[in-house]
């Protein structure tokens, strides 16, 4: 079911031939951070949002670009106005660029449901390509991933067009390596296999860890054909079904852990910005030194301020 | 440390967690409405929604109303639930219009609404009352307000606001500051409004008190919300409220008071 709801006067036939970027709730939600980024600095009109009931909803005042000038009692938004809700979509306007962005989470077990809901909008839609950011967890790297020097990986479906693999080539990017499965998740799938089916004939035994997971289960086949994401949220879900569609879609993957991922979110989008020039900056910007632009709301990344006083 | 609850934040986070979801998915019930005369959108001038962490009680206080309907949400628990809407025990949620101005919708929702059952439970008020002005009472829990400052102090009774698009402005009571974020059923309300450009549409949040370590809607809470009414031109509903009343439901534990709140969205 697409549960787009466009804003009043948005006629949503305006999505087709644009690009979406869209962020897939994960470790650090780096992607989501990253999308601030682009929504303040491009400065972006919100043309709906995706009301969809397996999404956790909250709300808020709009999240501004931050002021360094500002006094910190002048952060009221009624003299900016709007609110930020849960799934936003925005466009440029140049109609190129159409960004969501996600606050909150899934349901706990609907994701599915989110994920398929998300894939009947982007069909309907009919964008150009899409882009999924992602982040996985930095601390299951395998060797390899760990000697590389980037922290990024991408995975295509077969429907992109060779300019961006060229692109991407050209940037030094890497596939995202397809990790195999331990021993003990084949074990585990195959256990959640028996109880959900009960097959007698299915026994645990020394020649599970030979047995393909492909032959065992149909849910999970169009899955193994994408990579895994340790900690990607519905990003390899979301990426297989659009590749089993046809779409073209990009899911650009950064290594990170929990901490204070303000940095791998401006990564991230700088990696963004290489492949798709999403923000050019105009000349007297590139004088200045302008870069990205953060919003307000990454003041309180950690919560409220303290006391240096009560550490003399 | 990764407790359950924390991996819930990027639940299906692994793929291998992603066929437990599909096993376990579970439904999302409808909310049902029920009224006691004919089956129609009811219009009204003003709706005024007193969510279950405080509100609620204090809708309930007002005397002089007629029940128009009732909200019902399939699984919701009405244990100790009386058929009597006056008591305050009950733990329904009753639509309601004021004696003293029909056109005056209130709705005390004494259920304690699941942050995954709002959206629908919104879509379930919002599609059969059509209301020119909506006000949503909610309380803000201390432990989750950020204010930006060390040296915040709160001076009760303590208002924010947060208000639709093309909405009237209303300057007595200051806006709720980024990046402070609403949850549950007020979040899910306002969210409904503002995508759909309905304006003077208002969420009025009062915070509630540290007591002994845990966040409760105290006497000032409710005084606040009181307040807030008559600021938001209510005055009629703000005189009508007991909140001595309302303060001695929630001392009493009875059902639609302190609800549990779930703060952490975000571990």
């Amino acid at each position: 079911m697409n549960t787009f709801v466009p804003s009043p006067g948005f006629d949503a036939s305006r999505f087709k031939g644009t690009t979406l970027i869209l962020p897939s709730v994960s470790i650090g939600n780096v992607p989501q951070l990253a999308t601030d980024l682009l929504l303040t600095t491009l400065k972006l009109d919100r043309v709906g949002c995706i009301e969809d009931e397996n999404v956790i909803p909250v709300l808020g005042p709009a999240d501004r670009p931050h002021d360094a000038t500002a006094s910190p009692q002048s952060s009221s938004s009624l003299s900016t106005g709007g609110l930020s809700l849960a799934v936003e979509v925005f466009q440029s306007k140049d109609g190129k660029w159409t960004i969501i962005q996600q606050r909150s989470p899934t349901v706990r077990h609907r994701s599915h449901h989110y994920a398929d809901n998300l894939l009947q909008f982007i069909r309907e839609s009919e964008f150009d390509q899409v882009v999924l950011l992602a982040s996985a967890d930095g601390a299951r790297r395998i060797d390899t991933q760990l000697r590389s020097g980037t922290p990024v990986r991408y995975i295509l479906s077969p429907a992109v067009p060779t300019t961006l693999i060229e692109t991407l080539k050209g940037l030094g990017l890497e596939p995202l390596e397809s990790v195999p499965t331990t021993a003990d998740q084949r074990r585990e799938d195959l256990m959640r296999l028996q109880e959900h089916h009960s097959t007698p004939t299915l026994r645990l035994s020394d020649n599970v860890e030979g047995m393909e997971l492909d032959n065992v289960t149909t849910t999970n086949q169009p899955l193994e054909k994408v990579p895994r994401i340790p900690s990607g949220g519905i990003a390899r879900r979301l990426h297989s079904l659009c590749q089993e569609q046809g779409i073209a879609i990009l899911t650009v993957v950064k290594f990170a852990m929990e901490g204070d991922n303000a940095p791998d979110a401006i990564f991230l989008a700088n990696v963004l910005n290489a492949i798709f020039k999403v923000y050019v900056p105009t000349q007297q910007q590139t004088l200045d030194g302008e870069g990205w632009k953060m919003p307000k709301s990454w003041d309180s990344l950690y919560g409220n301020s303290y006391h240096q006083d009560m550490y003399q | 440390m990764d407790s359950e609850d924390d991996h819930h934040r990027y639940q299906s986070s692994d793929e291998e967690d992603f066929q437990e979801s599909v096993e376990k998915a579970v439904t999302l019930p409808k909310p049902i409405v029920l009224w006691r005369t004919a089956t129609l959108p009811k219009t009204c001038s003003t709706l005024i929604i007193g969510t279950a962490f405080g509100a609620s009680t204090l809708l309930h206080t007002v005397k002089a109303k007629t029940l128009l309907g009732t909200l019902i949400l399939p699984g919701v628990d009405l244990k100790d639930n009386t058929l009597d809407v006056n008591a305050r025990t009950n733990a329904s949620c009753n639509i309601y219009e004021l004696d003293a101005d029909p056109t005056v919708v209130i709705i005390p929702c004494n259920y304690e609404i699941k942050d995954q059952n709002s959206l629908n439970f919104a879509k379930a008020i919002m599609n059969n009352i059509q209301a020119s002005r909506i006000i949503i009472l909610d309380t803000l829990s201390p432990s989750t307000y950020l204010s930006g400052s060390p040296d915040t102090e709160y001076n009760y009774p303590w208002l924010r606001l947060l208000q639709t698009a093309g909405s009237t402005t209303v300057t007595k009571i200051p806006a709720l500051e980024v990046p402070n974020l609403v949850q549950n059923l007020g979040a899910a309300l306002m969210s409904y409004c503002e995508v759909r450009g309905q304006s003077d549409t208002y969420l009025l949040l009062s915070l509630q008190e540290h007591v002994y370590g845990k966040a409760l809607t105290t006497a000032a809470t409710l005084r606040g919300l009181k307040e807030g009414l008559a600021s938001l031109g209510c005055p009629l509903v703000a005189n009508e409220v007991d909140v001595t009343a309302a303060v001695v439901s929630i001392q009493d534990k009875r059902v639609g008071s302190n609800r549990t709140r779930d703060d952490r969205l975000y571990a």
